[in-house]
């Protein structure tokens, strides 16, 4: 017994504790197969213990070792115009090494921010459950690259929607009842990700009817969505940047179903209070087959529109607002009707980082669509990237690259 | 006698008693027979599968068709009428009085990026737009059989000779356009992957260099080469599309009997030559 507690390795003192019991005398077979005494339990719990962590052990040599992508050293990002940033489209990318070669080229390329898309549906499956084991995957990952995030938040989760029998609205239909749950998402989100994340977008594109749950659009709905969010954030990180607008540029005439025209939309939010319910707006600004030099003009969609609403701010009282370009840009496929070819995406796309930085001091982001799909999307839509889903760098990569290191254009 | 005729009538009266229980019996099994008949059909009444969208359809006599007239040929808006036009508006117009008569196409105009929710919001019955069969999609809608093909193809100049497929090109000079990716059966990504491609900034600018005699094929999607095929002369497709880049018509999951309709039509049309009429047409 004593060479077995021995062998067990029992410290000594329990081991002297163990011999003080009395021990009713058994056959060495009885000892072995019956039902073990309070006694037999002590002297056995440390095998067995041995024993389990044994087990523990081979069946964790037997699985393979999970796949680790390591976040690597601290990046800087080099560029001679720190306004350059990207619309990263990481939320369906599933690859850890594929977030990590994205944000590294993003790096590469001179840019200092992305945009990124973190969905409330994805991040909080049922109220008050988060899960945000891939927004902290992004959001680590373009931290050690040197990248400052902005991160759109949008997208109705199940338990926060109509009924199912519902067929006629999306997963962007969000009842009034339900704007406390999105501003406490909200509030949770910056609250995580505190001091990582730089600013947020309270929705997208919400005077398009598709994007407002194909509801008529309510630039009075949508302020007291901010209104709510920009309140519940503030409490928990009163230093992260709250934009609202996102509007999609459109020339929807007065009363169209599909909606309405960004710039009547804007100042209807403006005098509904938005402007005490965000810190910065965010603007769409899409060239279609015009440079960015191109005169801003109401009737118009072009890049410079963003002037237009600029000039809205201002004369609501909102001088010193600034304005963050998280979506816009130029699109080069042969044949669709709006867009440019490539050697002319790729001077646009450069000259319109460079506008922004000589002369518009009041944008302080130009995030353009988009920088790479995670699997082709086989329409025009391809077009808009900066590099194929295998990474592959298209003109407008190199252009914007040779550009943000001061080369000659 | 006598006693003879009696033991015949009481013959007759057997046979007639064992007559009439054979009919009884026939009668039953009939009865039983047409009963089961009838609870069969009841019972495939009731399994017979619902579909709404369908259902809607025939009574409005209108297929409503989502698409983002910005990419011809397949469709565009006509600036003199202001219709939709192309091979898909075309192929539209003649779907729908297939599958029923007096049933007319009317095209809902939506963004590219917002078909599958419009389809899913019930804004319209099936989407007619150029759209790639995507599997990962295929939880949220169903998909009709393809109607054409855009994949990426070999391009070759007429009276080449030896290139027929992936295989036959290392060791050959090939362009294409910036962005194109190596995609196909893993021997013939390999394949690709290892030649050293020249790119150009276009698929048009990729086919002018064939032409020229600068390439010896040129790999470009599918559209892109019937459309220079059509404008020029002297090239020719080596081969089938080296992966598919299937055009389809999603409808939404629930419309099983449009979907079935739809891909019974599809099938004729594709018998019937209406498919290669369409793309001799616009292309």
């Amino acid at each position: 017994m004593q060479r077995a507690s021995a062998s067990l390795g029992t410290p000594p003192a329990l081991e002297s504790s163990l011999d003080a019991i009395p021990v009713a005398p058994t056959a060495p077979y009885l000892y072995n197969l019956a039902m073990p005494t309070s006694t037999t339990l002590r002297r056995w719990r440390p095998r067995a213990l041995r024993l389990a962590l044994l087990a523990i052990l081979c069946l964790a040599a037997g699985r393979p070792p999970a796949p680790v992508v390591e976040l690597g050293p601290q990046q800087q990002v080099t560029s001679i115009n720190p306004r350059v940033g990207i619309h990263t489209r990481l939320t369906d990318e599933v690859e850890p090494w594929k977030v990590k070669r994205t944000l590294e080229m993003v790096r590469e390329m001179g840019a200092g921010w992305i945009v990124e898309y973190f969905p409330w549906a994805y991040s909080e499956p049922a109220p008050g459950r988060y899960d945000w084991t891939h927004a902290d995957q992004v959001v680590d990952h373009a931290r050690r690259q040197g990248l400052q995030v902005i991160a759109r938040l949008g997208l109705v989760p199940e338990w926060a929607r109509p009924g199912t029998d519902d067929r006629s609205t999306t997963p962007t239909y969000l009842d009034v009842e339900y704007y406390p749950a999105f501003a406490q998402y909200a509030q949770a989100f910056v609250g995580h990700f505190r001091e990582r994340v730089a600013a947020i977008v309270v929705w997208n594109e919400p005077n398009i009817a598709l994007e407002w749950g194909y509801r008529p659009v309510d630039p009075e709905g949508y302020t007291a969505l901010l209104s709510a969010t920009y309140a519940a954030v503030k409490q928990a990180d009163p230093k992260v940047v709250v934009l609202g607008g996102a509007l999609a540029p459109t020339l929807a005439p007065s009363g169209d179903p599909e909606g309405m025209n960004d710039l009547e939309y804007l100042q209807r939010m403006l005098a509904a209070g938005a402007g005490e319910a965000m810190d910065g707006l965010a603007v769409h600004a899409y060239g279609w087959k015009l440079p960015p030099d191109a005169p801003a003009d109401p009737a118009t969609v072009n890049f410079a529109r963003t002037e237009l609403l600029h000039a809205m701010l201002v004369d609501a009282g909102y001088p010193g607002m600034p304005v963050y370009l998280t979506e816009g840009g130029w699109n080069d496929h042969p044949r669709w009707t709006k867009a440019v070819l490539p050697g002319q995406r790729a001077a646009f796309t450069v000259r319109a980082y460079q506008k922004a930085e000589q002369e518009w001091p009041w944008c302080e982001v130009v995030a353009l669509w988009a920088f790479r799909y995670p699997r082709p999307a086989n329409s025009y839509l391809d077009y808009f990237t900066f590099v194929t889903p295998d990474f592959t760098p298209k003109p407008v990569y190199t252009a914007v690259q040779e550009y943000a290191r001061g080369g000659e254009q | 006698m006598a006693g003879a005729s009696f033991d015949m009538r009481d013959k007759e009266s057997k046979i007639s008693r064992r007559g009439s229980r054979r009919l009884a019996r026939r009668s039953i099994l009939c009865l039983v027979v047409v009963a089961l008949a009838f609870a069969a059909w009841l019972l495939m009444r009731s399994l017979r599968p619902v579909d709404e969208t369908r259902d809607r359809i025939l009574e409005t006599g209108v297929l409503r068709v989502c698409t983002d007239p910005s990419w011809p040929p397949f469709e565009s808006v006509d600036p003199t009428t202001g219709q939709v036009v192309g091979l898909d508006a075309d192929l539209a117009h003649l779907l729908a009085p297939r599958i029923a008569p007096g049933v007319k196409a009317e095209f809902v105009v939506v963004g590219f990026d917002s078909l599958y929710d419009a389809l899913a919001a019930s804004r319209c019955d099936v989407v007619l737009s150029a759209l790639p069969y995507e599997a990962a999609r295929t939880r949220d809608v169903s998909y009709s059989i393809s109607y054409f093909n855009a994949g990426p193809v070999i391009v070759v100049r007429e009276g080449t000779e030896g290139i027929n497929a992936v295989q036959d090109l290392p060791g050959r000079v090939v362009g294409v356009e910036w962005g194109y990716v190596p995609e196909g059966e893993p021997k013939e990504k390999l394949i690709l992957q290892q030649l050293g491609l020249r790119r150009y900034d276009t698929a048009g600018e990729a086919l002018r260099a064939l032409q020229a005699g600068e390439l010896e094929a040129a790999i470009v999607d599918r559209i892109s080469a019937l459309v220079y095929l059509h404008q020029c002369e002297g090239l020719r497709f080596a081969g089938e599309p080296i992966v598919d880049v299937n055009y389809s018509i999603p409808v939404r999951p629930d419309a099983v009997l449009l979907i079935e309709e739809i891909n019974h039509i599809l099938l004729e049309m594709r018998r019937d030559g209406t498919l290669d009429r369409l793309q001799d047409k616009w292309f």
